[in-house]
């Protein structure tokens, strides 16, 4: 039974190996592929898509070898692609995509937006989606660009890559509005679909949200200094020596040198920005000014107090530190997943 | 205790800084050796910066700001242990990386 | 820099080097024996100056083995190339600590409280001690990679 089946295998590989090869296309197959792939070119430029997606398959078909066989396949795909409802949407976009005046006319997106609304589904629908969209956009209307780019990637029919590519401009759209939370949404319905686009959001999320919480807080660090300043003001000895009291000459040593020594070798190494350790400095030079008149204005407390204090200016330096990089460079963040 | 001299307090202030630049260093390099780990040498034909010389700047800069609560310590404690146990801890961590993680 | 002048400078910075670690051993003894006296202070103070100027000389050849010699080390023998590492470090903080156990032996001979006094002397010894064994394990290992490497 073995020997049966090895030989039949051996015969057949005999008899496809005696097979004659597929012949070459003589002389006038050459000519006929070279005349129909000039005959769909000539058809694609004039947007008559059926013609050009029929002559690029003769063309193929007629001379497989033919040099121009692979630009011929590549079309005759994206046309077959884009084929729903006959080319007619297609015809339709192309009338608008090719002429850069026509791109420049708002009636005639308009016009655009209506007729995309009847395209059947497929990806002419999305592409012309995101030719509206593009247009409002360098027409200096970006929220009339919301609407298209929802719709592209809401459109579970369509192209994959296109739906992607529309979300990543929807959040930078929205971002770019000013409306993160709405980036935010974007994103996270499709969460799939671009996750470079919502990693990217998140990460800016959380910086906005890091930003209120340390503004808050030194705001309200703010608070406790002046009123702390008001109480501490007759303890002192007056108004006079308050700076005294508040800013010993030590702090403001330490100050400098913390936002000064950093910002010199920041300029040594010569590929960052100085000015986020400037600002560090000046913003523990005044948290620890409001931690001194705290002290004073309410007393130096119990263990437990003045654990509390400590924690709260700890974090209010955090804080200082967050703004003084997000505010200048916020590139410095990035290594920090922030 | 009598109020420490001023020169007093600076030499302090120095000498903790300088056992605390050599901790840095130490925790610089084992930060480096896990966040930032460097080409395998025998494969890196050139380099422009030197990490060496950074890190010892680095180092050196954490070591400034260690001064200043070396010089604040100094006029609060009237003992000084607290810098044989710094210098204790540096040396132990530096040998340590010298060792593990050069 | 041309050849010559990096082979002088590498020489001076072995020499030196090595009368630095000297300096170091022979200030150790002096710093466990709980002096606090001037010629204590003076020996700290040559050491750390001359472990410094070491380690200056260093720097300037930084470059010239950063670029000519750290690849071909390593791609010889990576035990070599990671002893070199292990000096390099070790000497950075020989330096440190030379400083660090001459401003505490300073400390200790100005303070007025003789309790500190103790602190600091033990403090300055530990320095002096750890900085004398840093430097001549560095100086052993410069010396192990440079027979072996022959630079």
């Amino acid at each position: 039974m073995r020997r049966a089946a090895s030989a039949l295998a051996l015969g057949a590989i005999l008899l496809s190996a005696a097979a004659p090869s597929h012949a070459e296309p003589g002389p006038e197959a050459r000519v006929t592929a070279q005349q129909s792939f000039d005959r769909a070119e000539q058809a694609f430029q004039a947007e008559r898509f059926a013609e050009a997606l029929a002559a690029y398959r003769e063309a193929v078909a007629a001379d497989p070898s033919a040099r121009f066989v692979l630009t011929a396949r590549a079309r005759a795909a994206d046309l077959a692609a884009h084929a729903e409802g006959d080319f007619a949407p297609l015809a339709r976009l192309s009338i608008v995509r090719r002429d850069p005046t026509k791109l420049r006319d708002r009636a005639v997106i308009e016009a655009l937006a209506r007729d995309v609304a009847a395209f059947p589904p497929g990806r002419v629908r999305g592409e012309a989606e995101l030719v509206i969209a593009d247009a409002w956009w360098r027409l200096g209307e970006p929220r009339r660009a919301v609407g298209p780019l929802e719709a592209v990637v809401a459109d579970e029919a369509g192209d994959r890559l296109t739906r992607s590519l529309a979300l990543g401009e929807l959040a930078r759209l929205q971002r770019e509005l000013g409306d993160l939370d709405a980036a935010l949404a974007a994103v996270e319905r499709f969460p799939d679909l671009a996750p470079a686009a919502r990693n990217e959001v998140r990460k800016l999320v959380r910086r906005g949200r890091l930003r209120t919480t340390a503004i808050a807080l030194l705001a309200a660090l703010g608070v406790v200094g002046l009123t702390s300043v008001v109480r501490a003001t007759p303890r002192v000895g007056g108004l006079g020596e308050i700076p005294r009291a508040l800013l010993p000459p030590l702090a403001v040593a330490f100050s400098l040198y913390l936002g000064g020594a950093a910002a010199v070798l920041v300029r040594l190494r010569g590929d960052g920005d100085p000015r986020p350790f400037v600002w560090l400095g000046l913003g523990v030079l005044a948290v620890f000014a409001v931690a001194r008149a705290w002290r004073f204005g309410w007393g130096v407390g119990g263990p437990s107090a003045r654990a509390a204090r400590g924690v709260i200016c700890a974090a209010g330096v955090l804080a200082a530190a967050f703004l003084a990089v997000e505010r200048t460079d916020a590139s410095y963040l990035e290594s920090l997943g922030l | 205790m009598s109020a420490p001299r001023p020169a007093e307090r600076l030499l302090l202030a120095g000498a903790s800084g300088l056992a605390a630049a050599v901790l840095a260093y130490a925790a610089l390099r084992v930060v480096e050796r896990a966040f930032f780990p460097e080409p395998n040498p025998a494969l890196l034909i050139w380099s422009e910066r030197s990490t060496f010389l950074w890190r010892a700047q680095e180092s050196l800069y954490a070591g400034g700001l260690a001064a200043f609560g070396g010089y604040a310590l100094a006029g609060r404690r009237p003992r000084a242990r607290w810098l044989t146990a710094l210098i204790a801890t540096a040396v132990s961590a530096l040998v340590l990386v010298a060792l593990l993680a050069p | 820099m041309s050849p010559a002048t990096l082979q002088l400078v590498a020489r001076a910075h072995a020499v030196v080097a090595w009368l630095a670690t000297a300096a170091l051993v022979v200030a150790a003894p002096r710093l466990i024996g709980r002096r606090r006296d001037r010629v204590t202070l003076a020996i700290a103070a040559a050491a750390a100056l001359g472990i410094t100027i070491a380690g200056g000389l260093g720097v300037l050849l930084e470059a010239a083995y950063r670029s000519q010699i750290r690849q071909q080390l390593f791609v010889r023998s990576p035990a070599l190339g990671w002893l070199f590492e292990r000096k390099e470090h070790l000497a950075f903080g020989a330096i440190l600590l030379a400083w660090c156990a001459l401003s505490t032996t300073a400390a200790a001979r100005i303070t007025r409280e003789p309790e500190r006094a103790k602190d600091l002397q033990r403090a300055a010894r530990l320095a002096g001690i750890t900085a004398a064994a840093l430097a001549l394990a560095a100086s052993v290992m410069s010396a192990i990679v440079a027979r072996r490497a022959h630079f």
